[in-house]
């Protein structure tokens, strides 16, 4: 198999003197979905913000063969990694257009914006009929759909989604699960997906890892660990 | 080679640890009373002036330090403090103890008017309320119906005290000496007191809004209150302050109270560092004899002997120490000589095991972050 | 008040002359409001560094350059010190909190204000003069007793703000950088996760603040006739007021608070006897605790205050 595309090698990450993650190694693919579960505080979150530039942290990460640790949120981008916050992290003041556009920044080409913010709108076309009101305005399901398609409009290699699910009803998290599986099919767009919501996950993803207290507990397929009823109980709760 | 090859560990609490205690309050008494009688007058009035800061900086220690908000207005209130008692002992003729209650009420009236609106919302607000306080506060001293009040206007308002000495008190000391004396007890009064206030409930309250909002909030402390009671308790001590400066400096004018005095007690306040009782003194003493360092300094400098206005270089030069001292010394000056009293002697909460120093200030008895506190 | 209900050109002097003082007030509210935008943080010292700025346009006009061709060099000037001040010192101290920045602005506030008496010293000097002042240089509006007027002094004032006005709002919903400023204010984190340059962005802002400033206290110099080294000391409160009143992340909210204290300081000791003419520090004070006992957020502010 060819050298993965994110590779996280032994990382430990602090805020201030505590120690969220310890030893943490972890790969995706290219073109991959992998998901990331395990319960609250288990170090979830820290580790996608770990990857984007926001956390203190030592060890190793290389994404498409580069060394990223260290470096700032803005160059890590540039590099092909697109972060979706926890809570969705939209520009509340801004329209749902200037959402996406400010999602292209790392972009100079104005025709491919256009083109790529069209595409959007037929993708999710509730953020079309909503394109100039104020993104603070929207729904939480609608304010995904803009935070994801936000954090596409860099074309990145990688998504980062850090529990999409979260608020969202049933119906909506399906929708977007539909939309997720067409983007990392179709556009080959790889996915480090977080969630807590594990079925669904397991469902989209074809790689699973379980982090418990900062530390990686199991790593596997999804059949192996939707299966395996002891992780189940152990690390998902049911 | 060191006198001792390890320092000498004391408990927290332990007979050792109340005798160096009773040493320093033997000595704090000593100096309160022997100075007077040993140096000229002009010294003790310094020496006074210094202690009247310090008790009002006592108060900005605990509101920062401690409760971690930002006051930028304690100038103002310590010259509320210092009008309220020219104004009732010179006009009214009251006794000056009675005066020095009411300064500190007055102190807390406004500390709560002010500070309760801001304080409800982020530490920035009150900071931008405390500037606009300050710069206020002098316009509002030379307005008709203060000075119908008894301000004195833009010239000042002179204080009369025409009593010295009682005949009981033995040692030999002029009407200012004795004026000092008093001063000192005040002080020592005030910072005994608010020691205690900060070690008991009150104090772990405020550290605690300090620290964690969220989790003191479940544990069940009003943080309202006790951020309001915080920055109330400093405007009492600043009034208190203004009072007892008085004693010292029988004028007092708008000129004198405005914003400029507010930053000063800020900087005086940083350089002492958030230690409460020592950083407070050192800060005082930095107020009053740090101007006159720099002008004796500035001239022996030929380029700034010249300089038209000598005084602003203080200014410069607290500024220039402020900035150093944030980046350089956010806890002040006095750590460092905690540091060196470390070599001989260190105080261990009870119960640690008393392993001996590692080489560098390690302060076993502060629970206070490491860091210039952020206000949430 | 009866005289002046009953003078229908005194109350619009009033209110002409509050607009016109407001618009000074209304640019150094931007210029605080410029600054938080880009950084969530204060620029205490904006005032003292306009001052830095007006006093050496003085001394370059007075060398013979001409006051006018001086402008642009000291606003540069003044904008390449902000930047600076930020970049290089308040950038290292915004990760310990809100009190190192405050105290970091308030010392450079110390030393800037200084400064200035150091070098100029402490007396009034003259101010440039870039249009004419005194008692003919006016337009009258209304015929009185006494009459409503405007100096040039209003009219530079009317169209400084807005030209600076137009301008920002130019850069930040026509330009690429001006929407990547916005999100910048929007959701500070969210910004830099898609590429936005945060450092960059905070110098920009810094130096358009420090620009501001300066504007703004040419102007008060020119208008007043003469420069003091504490001249911008009550500009301070005023510029914070009019950020706080209309909101410290709206632009909007910095005119209007701006104006409307202006308009305030000038027509309440004209209305009410009991309130004198130097009283403007004490409204805006009220003004300050009003608003943030029942509206913390301001006028046009986005209501995302942390309560207690």
């Amino acid at each position: 198999m060819s050298a993965p595309l994110l590779r996280m090698e032994s990382v430990n990450a602090f805020y201030g003197r505590f120690q969220a993650l310890h030893g943490v190694s972890l790969e995706v693919g290219e073109g991959e979905a992998v998901v990331l579960l395990g319960a609250n505080g288990a170090g979830k979150t820290t580790l996608l913000r770990t990857l984007s530039g926001l956390v203190k942290a030592d060890g190793r990460i290389t994404f498409d063969g580069r060394p990223i640790l260290g470096r700032r949120p803005e160059w890590i981008v540039r590099c092909g990694v697109s972060h979706v916050p926890q809570g969705r992290g939209c520009f509340a003041e801004l329209t749902v257009e200037e959402n996406l556009r400010v999602g292209a920044f790392t972009r100079r080409d104005a025709a491919g914006i256009a083109r790529d913010i069209r595409h959007w709108y037929e993708v999710f076309p509730r953020l079309g009929e909503r394109r100039d009101q104020p993104a603070g305005q929207m729904s939480g399901g609608e304010q995904q759909m803009l935070a994801i398609a936000r954090a596409l409009m860099s074309r990145p290699r990688l998504l980062l989604l850090d529990e999409p699910s979260l608020g969202l009803a049933r119906v909506i998290t399906e929708g977007l699960f539909e939309r997720l599986r067409e983007i990392n099919e179709r556009d080959g767009t790889a996915l480090l997906l977080v969630e807590q919501n594990a079925e669904l996950a397991l469902d989209l993803a074809r790689r699973a890892y379980v982090i418990a207290a900062g530390h990686i507990e199991v790593s596997g397929s999804s059949e192996e660990l939707r299966d395996d009823d002891a992780i189940r109980r152990a690390y998902l709760g049911h | 080679m060191r006198p001792f090859a390890v320092p000498l560990v004391v408990p927290l609490g332990s007979r050792g640890h109340r005798a160096y205690q009773a040493a320093g309050a033997v000595i704090a008494t000593l100096f309160v009373l022997l100075a007077p009688v040993l140096l000229e007058d002009y010294r003790i009035t310094q020496l006074g002036q210094a202690l009247a800061y310090a008790v009002a900086l006592l108060g900005l220690n605990l509101v920062t330090g401690i409760s971690g908000q930002i006051s930028l207005g304690h100038g103002a209130m310590f010259g509320i403090g210092a009008y309220t008692t020219a104004i009732l002992v010179s006009d009214h003729g009251w006794p000056f103890a009675g005066a020095l209650a009411v300064s500190g009420v007055v102190g807390v009236v406004f500390g709560v008017v002010i500070g309760l609106p801001a304080l409800r919302l982020s530490g920035l607000y009150l900071a931008i309320v405390t500037i606009t306080a300050a710069t206020a506060f002098p316009l509002v001293v030379v307005q008709p119906f203060a000075q119908e009040l008894g301000t004195g206007g833009a010239s000042g308002k002179p204080v009369v005290l025409d009593w010295g000495k009682p005949s009981w008190f033995l040692l030999d000391v002029s009407p200012v000496g004795f004026r000092f004396v008093l001063v000192g007890v005040v002080c020592a009064i005030v910072f005994a007191l608010t020691g205690m206030l900060v070690r008991g409930r009150v104090g772990r309250a405020m550290m605690a809004v300090r620290d964690n909002p969220t989790a003191a909030a479940a544990a069940g402390v009003n943080l309202a209150q006790t951020k309001v009671g915080a920055f109330a308790f400093s405007t009492m001590l600043a009034g208190i302050g203004g009072s007892l400066f008085m004693l010292m400096v029988p004028i007092v004018s708008p000129d004198s109270v405005g914003f400029p005095l507010s930053l000063l007690f800020i900087t005086a306040m940083i350089i002492g560092g958030e230690t409460r009782v020592a950083g407070a003194l050192v800060g005082g003493f930095v107020m009053v004899f740090l101007p006159t360092v720099t002008s004796e300094l500035a001239l022996q400098v030929p380029v700034l002997a010249d300089l038209p206005q000598p005084g602003l270089l203080a200014t410069v030069l607290y500024g220039v120490i402020l900035a150093i001292c944030i980046f350089f010394l956010p806890q002040g000056v006095v750590p460092l000589v905690t540091a060196q009293r470390e070599r001989f002697i260190r105080f261990v909460p009870r119960g640690v095991p008393a392993a001996p120093a590692p080489h560098g200030p390690e302060l076993p008895d502060r629970t206070s972050s490491t860091q210039v506190p952020a206000p949430r | 008040m009866y005289d002046v209900i009953a003078n229908p050109a005194y109350l619009v002097q009033l209110v002409l002359s509050g607009l016109s003082i407001g618009s000074v007030y209304a640019l150094f509210a931007i210029s605080f409001v410029i600054a938080w935008k880009s950084t969530s943080h204060l620029n205490l010292a904006a005032g003292e560094l306009g001052s830095l700025g007006v006093f050496t346009l003085s001394s370059v006009a007075a060398a013979g350059a001409g006051a006018w061709a001086a402008v642009p060099l000291v606003l540069a000037g003044s904008a390449a010190v902000g930047a600076a001040l930020h970049h290089g010192l308040v950038r290292h101290v915004a990760k310990k909190g809100v009190f190192p920045v405050v105290l970091l602005t308030l010392a450079v506030y110390l030393v800037a204000n200084a400064l200035v008496g150091l070098v100029w010293g402490t007396q009034p000097i003259a101010a440039p003069r870039l249009f004419p002042t005194g008692p003919d240089a006016q337009i009258v509006l209304l015929q009185g007793p006494p009459q409503a007027y405007l100096t040039y002094g209003d009219l530079a004032s009317f169209a400084a703000l807005a030209i600076v006005v137009a301008g920002l709002a130019l850069f930040l919903r026509g330009t690429r950088f001006g929407l990547a400023y916005r999100a910048v204010a929007a959701n500070r984190e969210s910004a830099g996760l898609v590429g936005i340059p945060l450092a960059r962005t905070a110098a920009l802002g810094w130096a358009l603040s420090a620009l501001i400033a300066t504007l703004s206290a040419v102007l008060l110099g020119v208008r007043n006739g003469s420069l003091d080294y504490m001249m911008m000391t009550p500009l301070l409160v005023f510029g914070l007021t009019g950020a706080t009143v209309g909101g410290l992340e709206s632009l909007r909210g910095a005119v209007a608070g701006g104006l409307a204290l202006g308009v305030l300081v000038n027509l309440l000791p004209g209305l009410l006897r009991f309130v004198s003419g130097d009283m403007g520090l004490v409204i805006a004070l009220v003004l300050v605790l009003a608003v943030l006992l029942l509206r913390p957020q301001g006028l046009f502010g986005v209501k995302r205050l942390e309560r207690v």
